[in-house]
């Protein structure tokens, strides 16, 4: 909008949706660690309410790239409000990526829609002014938020009326039980269907499975609605290329 | 009154930080920047396609325009953040880069209900960038973070 001048490329901020215990976590650090290891300029902020209990696929993780993550664990709705607000004082270089997982428990000491509404716009103000920083760069400053599958009804369900405009493209993760799509379920805890929806683009699928060891395997799955399934592997912009690199890179 | 600021200064001498939206205003044949200059009359075409796309906010963003009530603020960071006051005199803050105003009507029409596009300070932001009647100010890194703040209540 108003003042953006010149501005480079500026990827589709992406939410995360999905019922407790769907990965969300997981699939978010790991597209921390893809968008970190793009380029050697990219910087990834991980906001957290608390330290992820394990770094998954940390094995298989390049050490140089989750140096480029940093990571900041704001405690209350207020206190993130205050830093994402500083990072434009704070941060030495401008974020390619700024990643907020648990946004459902800030809400929950959000005061009204409105509060919501402005901590999501500043969060995506925040990395549009990264992008346009990171301007002379190829890529600009990534958003990806991840929240608990709201209530139908009550405060969750309108403070997510609120938010999800300011997201084009909604990433849904759906627990499966595996058997429709006949997969061989030894040895496997979970698995993920990830439905990704953007406005003007097909819908995507893949299945993401965790195993007995909580490793991660992404793979995409056939369109529903179409035959050709080359989907996945083509130069898509933004959003998708954390999903769709993920695959090459699973341990 | 209203229509003078639109009739003086051409949407395109806005400078390099016209907006999506003010295409709108751009797609008027009268307010191209290669049209001879003509009178009044010239823009109604273009209010009345503002008024058929943003609704009954035109005026009263018109009304802001015209008291300059919208400021840029810019820190050394680069960040920038604009300040919008209000008919009644309080102050709201609007996002440079995405849909958001602090006030009421914000909230109510355009994030609950989706029955506007923007309120009418965004509107009064487009508006004022793209006919040059934006006020621009400079403030310190700190100062900037704490307009980006919600006010303390
Ligand atoms: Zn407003």
């Amino acid at each position: 909008m108003a003042g953006a001048g010149a501005v480079g490329p500026r990827p589709r901020p992406l939410l995360l949706l999905g019922p407790t215990g769907s990965g969300r976590s997981t699939l978010l650090f790991r597209a921390a660690l893809v968008g970190a290891s793009v380029v050697s300029s990219a910087r990834v902020l991980f906001l957290a309410p608390r330290p992820l209990e394990r770094l998954p696929g940390g094995k298989a993780a390049g050490a140089g790239a989750i140096q480029r993550i940093h990571f900041l664990y704001p405690a209350s709705f207020q206190e993130l409000l205050q830093l994402v607000a500083s990072l434009h004082q704070t941060l030495s270089s401008s974020s390619s990526m700024i990643v907020l997982d648990g946004l459902e428990e800030y809400l929950n000491n959000c005061s009204s829609p409105c509060t919501a509404a402005q901590l999501v716009a500043l969060l995506l103000d925040t990395s549009n002014y990264f992008s346009q920083k990171r301007s002379h760069l190829s890529v600009g400053c990534q958003l990806i938020v991840s929240m608990k599958f709201p209530g139908e009804a009550g405060e969750e369900a309108e403070h997510f009326s609120a938010i999800e405009h300011y997201f084009p493209a909604h990433l849904w993760l759906h627990p499966d039980t595996g058997v429709d799509i006949g997969l061989d379920n030894q040895g496997l805890t979970k698995l993920i269907r990830a439905h990704l929806l953007q406005p003007g683009t097909k819908d995507q699928e893949w299945m993401v499975k965790f195993d007995a060891q909580g490793s991660m395997t992404i793979s995409p799955l056939p369109c529903k609605n179409e035959t050709e399934n080359d989907t996945v592997s083509g130069n898509r912009p933004s959003v998708s290329e954390a999903d769709a690199t993920v695959p090459s890179s699973q341990s | 009154m209203k229509r003078q600021v639109l009739a003086c200064k051409c949407p395109c001498s806005g400078g390099p930080g016209i907006l999506e939206l003010s295409e709108i205003i751009r797609c008027s044949p009268a307010s191209h920047p290669c049209a001879p200059r003509r009178g009044l009359s010239a823009h109604l075409p273009l209010l009345s396609r503002l008024r058929f796309v943003f609704g009954t906010s035109v005026v009263p963003a018109l009304d802001l325009v015209d008291r300059q009530s919208v400021t840029r603020f810019v820190s050394p960071s680069g960040r920038t953040v604009y300040q919008v006051v209000g008919s009644s005199g309080k102050l709201y803050t609007c996002y440079a880069s995405c849909h958001f105003c602090s006030c009421p009507a914000f909230t109510f029409s355009v994030l609950r209900k989706g029955d506007n596009l923007v309120c009418k300070h965004l509107l009064a932001i487009y508006l004022s960038r793209a006919t040059g009647a934006c006020q621009e100010q400079s403030v310190s890194n700190q100062q900037l973070t704490a307009l980006l703040l919600p006010e303390e209540k």
